[in-house]
């Protein structure tokens, strides 16, 4: 209960400080535009390309969210499955770690090329990229928060003939969520950043905001690169906010503590 | 069933790790249906380890233990038998409500009928009040309390607690032990109680089994001859100290025994 006096979001105080640095940045920016075009396009510019044609940039924000939503949704499927195998079966759990920790220390992006090679333009490739990139933080991070469960409160249920699932059902599982948010937390983003590798790997790929990035550029048309990277940042913190949310709704015992 | 809760012979039991102490040798204990019995003993005399043995968590590896008429395992199977741990071990993100109603919901096809009404037993142990709240939000004794309104909700036949005060302050101890009493004297069960305290020992017990280390052992057994309930008045009356007295001397024993290690 003896937690900080926290500053309201609407105080000054807490919004000041970015804001003046967002303004500071934002001169610089436009200082840097002027001198060196081909450095960044002017501001305005890039507001005007957004503002020209919102339906082009909404249309392909919604390809590429898709995917990156989609990627994620199968590799949480993926690793959280193989998590409760692995925190269940100490076999599968020798076999298995060693290949995650080596798949975790490969630049996933770097075989982005080979699968659009395998997959084509389509979204497969895209997906199983996403899927690929969110799945080791899942994986380490549920397994972890499987196995949190505290010695004693195991005892209380091996006392009462709890079955195994029993046991995953009502402790193991729900004792992993604030893992698995934690997880989500950095997954979130890095499947936007999933998506977007796989699409500029695909040259061919009809839409999606990478492919909006790897056509404006190739056109030197600075100021639709930078609108499309503006709204794959503000996607990328939407989502960010989203999960921080929905966390702190799940996990309202938590903040009690 | 036979007049025995829990009836031990011969129980040996070397722990398993590089160490390999003996944690008990040659334990030999009999607990009458309905009887109160605390184990006491300093750290390292095994005494939480009988209490795993008769819990079914750990396998003694000489001796043989029967609880209810039959094997620990058993025993856990059929819901006959209330774990208190050291710790609380309350799941956080359950209310006080659903941490003592969560073990119905495992098992269920051996839930002795019908189910205690766990709202009233909360109300009864004082935590009225809080059975909407969250552990996190209680105090270390109400949390405490939980655990054992949680025992004793699975109506068990045999109660094994395991020094469940020992992390409390003396006062908030002395309203858990009455707690503790005010049930047990009300739903009845044959309770197995660990402990390092020699006042807790002798106020709640029937019987007291002292233990002594290296290797585990039972050393003594008193009867502890106090009327019920043991009130303030009784436990500051000549017979209780004598108790308390015997006690000690007979830890003094054990420690003697077993070396120097004489409690300065």
């Amino acid at each position: 209960m003896s937690r900080p006096v926290r500053t309201s979001v609407a105080h000054p105080a807490y919004w000041a400080p970015v804001l003046v640095l967002l303004v500071v940045l934002g001169v610089l920016w436009q200082l840097g535009a002027h001198r060196m075009p081909y450095l960044l396009p002017p501001l305005p510019d890039v507001w005007s390309a957004l503002k020209g044609d919102p339906g082009y940039f909404l249309h392909n924000s919604w390809v590429t969210l898709r995917e990156a939503l989609l990627g994620l949704v199968i590799g949480f499927v993926a690793a959280f499955s193989l998590a409760i195998l692995i925190s269940e079966v100490n076999i599968a759990r020798r076999a298995v770690m060693p290949v995650a920790v080596v798949l975790n220390v490969t630049p996933l992006v770097a075989i982005a090329p080979a699968l659009v090679v395998a997959f084509g333009f389509g979204p497969a490739p895209k997906l199983i990229l996403t899927a690929l990139i969110c799945f080791f933080p899942i994986l380490i991070n549920a397994s972890v928060g499987l196995r949190s469960v505290p010695v004693p409160v195991l005892q209380v249920f091996r006392s009462v003939h709890a079955s195994r699932w029993e046991v995953l059902r009502h402790l193991r599982i729900p004792g992993s969520l604030e893992y698995v948010f934690a997880a989500l937390q950095i997954v979130f983003p890095l499947s936007i950043v999933g998506a977007v590798v796989a699409e500029l790997s695909a040259a061919g790929s009809a839409d999606g905001l990478g492919t909006v990035i790897q056509v404006a550029s190739s056109m030197n048309r600075l100021a639709t690169v930078w609108a499309a990277i503006f709204v794959l940042a503000l996607m990328g913190s939407l989502l960010l906010l989203l999960v921080t949310v929905v966390e702190r709704r799940a996990l309202r015992w938590h903040g009690s503590r | 069933m036979t007049g025995a809760a829990i009836d031990l012979h011969g129980i040996g039991r070397v722990h398993d790790d590089e160490t390999r102490v003996v944690a008990l040798d040659g334990v030999d204990l009999s607990i009458p249906v309905g009887r109160f019995v605390s184990v006491i003993g300093p750290s390292g005399c095994g005494k939480s380890t009988l209490l795993r043995i008769v819990a079914g968590l750990e396998e003694p590896d000489a001796g043989t233990v029967t609880v209810c008429g039959t094997t620990p395992a058993q025993a856990a199977e059929e819901k006959r038998l209330g774990l208190v741990p050291q710790q609380p071990a309350l799941l956080p993100w359950l209310t006080v409500l659903g941490n003592v109603s969560l073990p119905a919901k495992v098992n269920r096809r051996h839930n002795r009928e019908p189910l205690p009404d766990m709202r009233e037993l909360l109300r009864r142990a004082g935590l009225g009040d809080a059975m909407h709240q969250r552990p996190a939000q209680l105090s270390g004794g109400m949390r405490q309390r939980v655990a054992i309104v949680r025992a004793f909700g699975l109506q068990p036949d045999v109660l094994l607690l395991d020094e469940p005060f020992s992390a409390l302050d003396e006062f908030t101890r002395e309203a858990q032990q009455q707690e503790l009493l005010d049930l047990w004297e009300e739903r009845g069960a044959t309770v197995l109680f660990v402990t390092h305290s020699i006042l807790e020992a002798v106020r709640l017990s029937d019987t007291v089994v002292v233990m002594a280390p290296r290797p585990g052992r039972i050393v003594d057994i008193v009867d502890i001859d106090l009327p019920r309930p043991r009130t303030q008045e009784l436990i500051r009356s000549p017979e209780f100290h004598g108790y308390e007295l015997t006690l000690r001397e007979r830890l003094r024993d054990a420690f003697e025994q077993d070396g120097h290690e004489v409690a300065s």
